[in-house]
């Protein structure tokens, strides 16, 4: 009997807000419109930042956003066309939770001027995003990543990167769709994270048999 | 009025708000004493967090007096180290130096001096923009390698080495080969001619 992915999607929240100190709510959330003007105001200080933090803002209806907070931990919003498909939801939370984990283990203000501040940083950071996203997908369909999606949407206008940038996030990407190929996991502590939490939660759901749960 | 135009208005005006509502606040908080202070922090360690943020960069007006009137008169006034005094925050007073009032001036103005330092020093983390690249080292754009510690790297199209994830194969338990692209792949075991083993 196939896993419900519903269950999964939960789980993977549950298990990763706990492990990335996030909080995950919908856009409209009074948390969210706050979280947004402040990250408008700090992308003020901060030159070229508002092309993007506008940019995010204004496609909030179908992007998600990871936004940390001054208190500690971040805010996952998460776009309604993410929630409404359990698998897309899986994907777009392990996929936000790599943010968080960025967040989580490094001051604040460096995270956002990095990322804010830099179109190499940027894309390499989504890359690594991306990579945990299509890595929780391969480990929910057994579907080796082909890159099309991904790379359309970093070379969309919501991130605002040069060709230059793209190129060295493609580089990245290429090199963990080869690690998956390997049969090996992404480098990346939340692809590992996401495994550990199927493999105990629901080992069911993992379809590539090498990466079933332990014996 | 809806709530993201509230906040879109205070965000245009956040550079005149904030020094008017953090003055504002940290004169309300001095009301405190060290004791309701610990509680709060035991109580709501975020909550204290968010306070202490607010004294750290916001305008503390007791102290700009105090420094104010010290670049205007050339020396520490008698009546603003006494307004400094009375607005103090309870659990930072130190006691009387044995010297008098010209001792609490000097201790005033180092700390006035050193709260700057950090205030500036914090802000222009923020202010500069200064992204953490690695260095410019001239390699093959979307070359790869692998580090000594078993990382996969790539040059960037800046020729900076990026690092590819942010842990090494073998937190996997993989290593990392150059092969097309620098990926981790299975640590192969392969038979030796004394009869060992050797993992690459």
């Amino acid at each position: 009997m196939p896993a419900d992915l519903s269950l999964v999607a939960a789980t993977l929240e549950r298990e990763l807000s706990d492990r990335y100190r996030s909080t995950i709510v919908g856009p409209d959330h009074v948390a969210a419109v706050v979280a947004r003007g402040l990250l408008r105001a700090l992308s003020a200080a901060i030159p070229g930042a508002s092309l993007i933090v506008d940019a995010i803002i204004a496609r909030a209806d179908h992007t998600s956003v990871t936004i940390p907070l001054l208190a500690g931990g971040c805010l996952v919003v998460l776009a309604p066309q993410h929630a409404a498909d359990a698998l897309t939801r899986c994907e777009v939370v392990a996929h936000e939770h790599q943010h968080a984990a960025h967040i989580d283990a490094e001051p604040d203000a460096a995270v956002i001027v990095d990322y804010l501040g830099s179109g190499e940083l940027r894309g390499l950071r989504e890359a690594e995003a991306y990579a945990v996203g299509m890595w929780t997908r391969y480990l929910l369909t057994g579907d080796v990543p082909d890159l099309a999606r991904e790379l359309e949407s970093l070379s969309s206008d919501t991130y605002h990167l040069g060709a230059g940038d793209i190129a060295t996030a493609r580089a990245t990407l290429e090199s963990h769709v080869d690690t998956i190929r390997a049969g090996c996991v992404p480098p990346l502590r939340v692809c590992r994270a996401v495994l550990e939490v199927l493999q105990q939660h629901h080992p069911d759901a993992i379809v590539p048999p090498e990466h079933g749960a332990p014996t | 009025m809806t709530v993201s135009q509230i906040v879109q208005w205070i965000t245009d005006h956040a550079a005149a708000l904030w020094p008017v509502v953090s003055a504002l606040l940290l004169v309300v908080l001095r009301a405190h004493t060290p004791d309701e202070w610990v509680a709060l922090g035991e109580r709501s360690p975020r909550a204290q967090g968010v306070i202490r943020l607010l004294r750290a960069v916001g305008l503390d007006p007791a102290k700009a007096l105090s420094a104010l009137s010290q670049i205007v008169t050339g020396r520490a006034p008698a009546r603003s180290l006494a307004m400094a005094d009375a607005l103090a925050p309870r659990e930072t007073q130190a006691p009387p130096p044995p010297s008098g009032q010209s001792g609490r001036a000097t201790l005033d103005v180092v700390a006035l001096l050193v709260a700057v330092a950090l205030v500036l020093a914090g802000l222009g983390a923020v202010l500069c923009g200064c992204p953490r690249l690695p260095p410019v080292v001239g390699c093959t754009p979307m070359a790869y390698r692998c580090t000594p510690a078993g990382r996969p790297e790539v040059c960037s199209s800046t020729q900076r080495w990026e690092p590819i994830g942010d842990e090494p194969c073998a937190a996997g338990g993989a290593v990392c080969v150059v092969d097309r692209t620098a990926h981790c792949a299975p640590m192969t075991i392969t038979a030796t001619t004394d009869g060992g083993s050797d993992a690459r």
